[in-house]
């Protein structure tokens, strides 16, 4: 079993009203299965924050994983990972 | 039922958006004396309370013109000034329980909210939704719905521990 | 004239006298206002010979941007001095206000302090009617209550005023001026006013602001109103304030922790800004036409640290949370409230503060040279004792402290007989200014760069704060707030990459720039492309255009900028500041980071000076980075250039 350490910061904290929570996979999830897996349990504004119509990352979807911005929703997430869902720092 | 022009003061932020675009709107200049809308606010305690005329059922406004100058719109039931009949005589503005009414400072005369013909400009703009163009019996259902929040909370522990 | 109210007060505090002195419309064209209209003023007034910051022949500029009072989300003011007591260069900082638009409608563009008055006075300025009075009644008196006192006197709840607090009075280099909780931050101008006795500026103005053109800006507040709102910033920022980076600091592994030694404190979530919303923040406040409404009023309600106030942002939670070892929210709170009383700038005492700890974690200085104040790690009980011992120059410690933190440096030095540089290195600084935002090892190369050239000392809000805004996009309408065809540049530049030097030159300049646009047009940052936010270049030509009239593209915009950052430069190299001072702090180039996903992260020190090179290249400077004469005159400052030639600043060819 994979499972993925999940943290919301802001925007994402107020959708999901979490701070954090695991999810549990049978194989290694790509990014876009746990985006896809946790869309479920929300309204749409948590995809919509994420995924653009065509299914790509938003530019302003600043997904963690391990602390590195992940580039794009095809990377594999291993047990133990832990990703957040944010937005990119700016200005200050 | 017209719509009324809705003021939840708890969600106001001061920030005055709504005397900007209302000066502007009526009066194509950025003005706070010349908006119909003010923002009243006691800062060190974080109190904003927007104020402007409440469109009442019973205007004192109308009731004390010597001059007749006030009239309802039929489309909006605000309550409106005919400039050309106004004195300037500012009784209006004595008589009204909330100020609302205000004076021109170019013409001395009346000047007061008219809900911009039924699209008022400052709910448009309003981000908190602290001013609202809506019906009364959303608007009653509001408060309503605020404080029972505050009390829905305790009956959901008290009453219906085992449903949450 | 349209947009400029057309006045600009010059105030003799020697002589106590007002002049109003008509602007000239070719300044406002060229200067826009704000930070763009001081910069000028001071580089033409001011003496670089004089070297004291308390000298009456010091200046300060106060102006509102040219937009403030005339538009939506431009509520900023500019507070400049040609000396500051925190840096010795020239400084400014910028408050979000109401007082912009009471000053722009009584029908004043800017107002400048010259000398110094021989007893504590304030200024009134009530429409045409402009006095300095008596304001012995309020020496010692906090921001707030100096508010409180000063609205009641003038019988109108709707003045404003910016006020100085007692840190000001006595001279405390970090202190600043304030409007309530809005601060002018960064340079102590509020120690320079204290110098000249003023104590604050009343403000009410009643004529309002013709516009040129008002169809145009209703249908510009209506477009760029609704950008604003779907800006991808927007939620964060409208709901959590900028206290919510630092929940993205932290999980980004770039929060900096214990004077910026490390990333990492324990119990971090406790100052996490979905916290602060939990127990302390009752609701959001905006500034003077702002719809983003970023700032937070809070209540601590009971405990040691009792206490209510408003403008909690990311530089308190952390300066006084985790860069200070602390995750004690409501200390933090306290603190927070307690300096915009006494009117003191949060980053510069803060930053000073934790050098402290880290000088006393190390051994170097211990109770015999902080008055008995133990700064430990997380002691917020000694920092408020500090504070306020700052803020008064009680005790050797408050006294030399208040010089500012290189001057209790020396005192050490001399006192313990150790290399003062040995101390100067726990400094987090550049030119003087320390640190603000994140660390410049992990914000990128641009980053780096715009913190070290930058115009004021160390700041992340004059060019560049992060490259990590460039991550991601791939096409030109991914980044909000800037024309396309920049974007599409950068793109192409391959600027995307936050480890990358090469070209970040360009980046670098535009940002700088832009902000001094910013700046000048009062506008709030928050809500532009510095921030992510919606509002671009365009929108603010728009709202310009249909202000006063003019048409000025986004490049026009744009040149001024870049010509505001050249008078910046100019003054900064009468004061002998070249390419050696135009550096991050050494550190960045020899401790590589910790711990954290980019530990080992380091700058190249090779790399940082071929960039620097091209930066001074892409501006038209010389490699010493001093302004060349072609460079001012295509910016139509020749008379800059001829004065720079006089000083032997730009070598006349012979």
């Amino acid at each position: 079993m994979e499972r993925i350490k999940v943290k919301y910061l802001n925007i994402y904290y107020t959708i999901t009203r979490k701070k954090e929570e695991f999810v549990d996979f049978g194989e290694s999830p790509t990014l876009r299965e746990l985006v896809d897996k946790l869309a479920t349990s929300y309204r749409s504004e948590f995809r919509d924050n994420v995924m653009d119509e065509e299914g790509r990352l938003k530019p302003y979807a600043w997904i963690l994983v391990n602390g590195m911005p992940a580039k794009d929703l095809e990377m594999k997430l291993k047990d133990g990972e832990v990703v957040v869902f944010s937005l990119p720092i700016t200005g200050g | 039922m017209e719509k009324i022009l809705f003021v939840d003061p708890e969600k106001c932020t001061g920030c005055k958006v709504c005397e900007f675009v209302c000066s502007l709107h009526h009066e194509n200049e950025i003005n706070p004396m010349k908006s119909r809308i003010h923002v009243i606010a006691w800062e060190e305690e974080g109190i904003d309370v927007p104020m402007v005329c409440q469109q009442c059922e019973t205007p004192m406004c109308e009731a004390v013109c010597p001059a007749s100058a006030t009239y309802r719109d039929p489309k909006t039931g605000a309550m409106l000034i005919n400039e050309e009949a106004c004195i300037g005589c500012r009784m209006c503005i004595i008589a009204c329980p909330f100020g609302g009414p205000s004076i021109n400072p170019d013409t001395r005369k009346t000047i007061k909210c008219d809900l911009c013909q039924g699209e008022p400009k400052c709910a448009e703009f309003c981000v908190t939704k602290a001013l609202q163009y809506i019906s009364p019996s959303k608007a009653v259902l509001i408060r309503k719905r605020a404080a029972a929040q505050k009390l829905g909370e305790l009956v959901r522990k008290l009453v219906a521990p085992s449903v949450s | 004239m349209y947009g400029w109210a057309g006045i600009i007060l010059k105030v003799d505090l020697t002589e106590g006298k007002i002049v109003k002195d008509p602007l000239k419309l070719e300044f406002g064209k060229t200067f826009l206002g704000g930070r763009g209209f001081n910069s000028k003023i001071i580089y033409d007034d001011f003496d670089p010979a004089v070297t004291d910051p308390y000298s009456p022949k010091n200046i300060v500029a106060i102006s509102p941007g040219v937009l403030v009072g005339n538009t939506l989300s431009a509520s900023r003011i500019c507070v400049s001095t040609a000396r500051s007591p925190v840096t010795g260069w020239f400084g400014d900082g910028n408050l979000g206000s109401y007082s912009g638009g009471e000053l722009k409608w009584a029908g004043y563009d800017s107002i400048v302090f010259y000398g110094k008055s021989d007893k504590l006075v304030y200024l009134h300025i009530e429409d045409d009617n402009v006095v300095l009075k008596d304001a012995r009644h309020l020496k010692g008196k906090t921001v707030y209550e100096t508010d409180a006192i000063l609205k009641q006197e003038f019988g109108d709840p709707e003045a404003r005023v910016i006020a100085i607090g007692p840190a000001g009075e006595n001279r405390a280099a970090s202190a600043i001026p304030l409007e309530l909780h809005r601060a002018a931050g960064g340079c102590g101008t509020g120690a320079v006013l204290g110098s000249k006795n003023l104590k604050a500026v009343v403000v009410r103005g009643t004529k309002g602001a013709k516009i040129a053109r008002p169809n145009a800006l209703k249908e510009a507040f209506k477009t760029v109103h609704k950008k604003l709102l779907s800006g991808p910033h927007y939620p964060m920022f409208s709901t959590y304030g900028t206290a919510g980076l630092l929940d993205l600091f932290n999980e980004g592994g770039m929060l900096p922790t214990y004077n910026w030694q490390d990333l990492e404190v324990e119990g971090v979530e406790q100052v996490y800004s979905t916290a602060l919303k939990e127990k302390y923040s009752v609701k959001m406040i905006a500034c003077l036409g702002c719809a983003v409404h970023c700032e937070h009023y809070y209540v601590v309600k009971e405990g040691p640290y009792a206490t209510h106030g408003s403008g909690c942002e990311y530089e308190v939670t952390c300066g006084f949370g985790p860069r200070a070892g602390s995750v004690k929210l409501d200390a933090t709170l306290y603190i927070n409230t307690l300096l915009n009383n006494l009117g003191l700038d949060v980053v510069q005492t803060a930053n000073w503060m934790n050098t402290l700890r880290h000088w006393w974690q190390d051994g170097l200085i211990d109770e015999s040279d902080t008055d008995g104040l133990i700064m430990e790690w997380g002691n917020m009980d000694s920092t408020i004792e500090a504070i306020k011992r700052m803020a008064y120059r009680q005790g050797t410690f408050g006294n030399v402290l208040a010089d500012n933190i290189f001057a209790f440096a020396r005192h050490i030095a001399k006192k313990k007989g150790i290399p003062v540089e040995k101390l100067i290195r726990y400094i987090i600084q550049i030119k003087g200014m320390t640190q603000s935002s994140g660390d410049n090892r992990l914000m990128g190369a641009g980053a780096a760069l715009s913190h070290a050239t930058s115009t004021r000392g160390s700041d992340h809000l004059r060019g560049v704060n992060t490259d990590l805004w460039l991550v991601q996009k791939t096409r030109p309408e991914d980044v909000w707030g800037i024309p396309k065809e920049m974007a599409q540049k950068f793109l192409d530049l391959g600027l995307a990459d936050p480890g990358r030097y090469e070209n970040k030159e360009v980046y670098v300049a535009f940002m700088e720039d832009y902000c001094a646009v910013v700046d000048a047009l009062g506008i709030c940052k928050r809500h532009t492309a510095w921030e992510g936010q919606g509002i671009s270049l365009e929108d603010m030509a728009e709202y310009f255009n249909a202000v006063t009239g003019l048409n000025y593209s986004w490049q026009d915009l744009r040149k001024c900028g870049t010509r505001i950052y050249n008078v910046e430069k100019a003054i900064q190299t009468r004061y002998g500041l070249r390419r050696k001072d135009d550096y991050p702090p050494i550190r960045c180039f020899e401790e590589p980071v910790p711990a954290g996903p980019q530990k080992g992260a380091i700058l190249d020190r090779q790399k940082y000076d071929e960039l620097l090179t091209k930066y001074y290249e892409h501006r038209g400077w010389t490699n010493e980075g001093i302004p060349t004469e072609k460079t001012l005159k295509e910016l139509g400052l020749q008379d800059i250039a001829t004065d720079l030639k006089k000083r032997k600043i730009i070598e006349v060819k012979k």
